[in-house]
């Protein structure tokens, strides 16, 4: 009799450990397989699943594929390594492939491939030590404080040469001593005019030199060529205010103040193309980081989904942001196509042109990552008054891709 | 032979016990992994804030560099230039 009792408990014992563990793999499996399994993502790559992709990129694009009609079939045409790329695009150009026929979109596919990056480069181009960044800071302030001392220099002189200039009206022809002092004036402010015009196009020079230097959105080529643009534009307007000091007669100083004015018309567009490129070189750091911060907060609500937290609205508000950002990139590489092709137009009329239009792209980018960041204020606002938290800058070893796109 | 039955009663009310309290805690452990979050929150909060407000004062920052960079003090410097003359 004890035997029998003893193995009854036994059997007891064992049934009670496998509904235990059946219902803690049942409860596993659904913890997985949350909305990813509907359109088969998770079949159609079992080894990403068990690999390298994270789990919140297959609810990402699950969300995304769930409301196209043709996903399932894009998806089934892509090979597993497509299928990894497309997982790592963002919202807004998966949405953009799916939103193009099947065919075309997997022609599109064929143009992209990832790429291993270090993580310490994501948003830069090149490393600047931080003594250099201070340095240029400074150096950059001086300028504009230099700027602002010859502006106004400039700005009296010209008044003075403009009123000795209408007093002596009434000197035509006269050589009294009056005249003869007001016509020194009108000479003495003209120079003045004319250095203070070309220390004003120097230190505007300068300005844009430091922050090509502090640029470590800006590789390391483009920046040494702006420098070297830049220094020599300087070197000829030091060249052009020694001879406008030294200029004695009336018709020296004109043909000093021409040469000021010849440097100047030369390199204004190109000026202007370098001033353009810091931004844009700025603008396209923002846009990375804001493409970062977008698989940050998908990873934020694949979290809260696994909490229960409703994301609907806050999932809507990221496709706007990704849409938003993706606009913004899309500006930028325009902006600097056209910016690529100015510093190799020599066409005076063209740069101006391509310069101009650069400079609208610009601003149309940065309009749209205003427009990306008040989204994203909400975005972040929303998340937190439902509970949740942006996922924190992950320290893991994993490795970071990108995804580039095969230019045609 | 009735005290052997009332063992057996009992290590049957004991074993019910444990197999209902199994499947019990195992509904409930989806939440713990939560539990250890709920102390570092601060740090993440912090990290999220930090990153907007970091991309909103550096898209601010480049209103002001790209007006900075502007050159209208310089437009009609050519002209001033070439009109130099008394």
């Amino acid at each position: 009799m004890k035997k029998q009792t003893a193995i009854f408990m036994l059997t007891l014992l064992l049934i009670s450990l496998v509904s235990i563990s059946f219902v803690q793999g049942k409860f596993g499996s659904d913890k997985q397989g949350t909305d990813i399994a509907p359109k088969g993502i998770i079949n159609k790559t079992p080894k990403l699943v068990t690999g390298n992709v994270s789990e919140w990129r297959l609810k990402t694009t699950q969300r995304i594929i769930n409301k196209i009609e043709s996903a399932e079939q894009f998806m089934q045409g892509l090979s597993e390594e497509q299928t990894n790329i497309f997982l790592h695009l963002s919202r807004a150009q998966q949405k953009g492939i799916l939103s193009i026929d099947n065919e075309n979109a997997l022609q599109a596919m064929k143009k992209f491939s990832l790429k291993l990056i270090n993580r310490s480069m994501m948003f830069k181009k090149r490393i600047i030590t931080a003594n250099k960044l201070k340095q240029a800071e400074q150096n950059y302030v001086k300028a504009g404080q230099n700027y602002l001392k010859a502006l106004n220099s400039y700005k009296d002189a010209k008044t003075n040469f403009t009123e000795a200039k209408e007093r002596l009206r009434e000197c035509k022809d006269v050589d009294s001593e009056e005249c003869n002092e007001l016509r020194e004036k009108a000479q003495n402010h003209s120079t003045e005019m004319i250095i203070n015009s070309a220390n004003m196009i120097i230190e505007h020079l300068n300005k844009i030199k430091e922050k090509v230097e502090s640029s470590e959105e800006m590789n390391e080529t483009r920046s040494e060529e702006i420098i070297l643009g830049i220094n020599n534009s300087i070197s000829e307007l030091e060249n052009a205010i020694t001879q406008a000091e030294t200029a004695e007669t009336k018709n020296e100083i004109k043909e000093a103040a021409k040469t000021v004015s010849k440097i100047w018309i030369k390199i204004r567009n190109r000026e202007r193309l370098h001033a353009a490129s810091v931004v844009n070189a700025r603008e396209w750091g923002i846009i990375k980081r804001s493409e970062h911060l977008e698989k940050r907060i998908d990873q934020t609500i694949a979290k809260m989904e696994e909490q229960g937290i409703n994301v609907t609205e806050i999932n809507e508000k990221i496709n706007e942001f990704s849409a938003k950002v993706s606009e913004s990139k899309t500006k930028y590489e325009l902006a600097q196509n056209l910016t690529d092709g100015a510093y190799l137009e020599e066409n005076k009329e063209n740069l101006k042109e391509m310069v101009d239009e650069a400079k609208q792209l610009i601003n149309e980018s940065h309009e749209a990552l205003k427009e990306a960041n008040r989204i994203l204020v909400e975005i972040v606002k929303d998340i937190k008054s439902a509970g949740g938290e942006i996922a924190p800058e992950e320290e893991t070893e994993e490795k970071e891709y990108e995804v580039v796109e095969e230019e045609d | 032979m009735m005290e052997n039955k009332i063992i057996v009663m009992l290590i049957l009310t004991i074993l019910t016990v444990f197999f209902i309290a199994g499947c019990a805690k195992t509904k409930i452990e989806p939440t713990t992994p939560t539990q250890p979050t709920t102390p570092a929150q601060p740090t993440p909060e912090d990290t999220g804030d930090e990153t907007v407000n970091g991309l909103s004062g550096d898209i601010s920052d480049i209103e002001v560099m790209g007006d900075d960079l502007d050159t209208q003090d310089l437009d009609n410097l050519s002209q001033d230039l070439n009109d130099l003359d008394w």
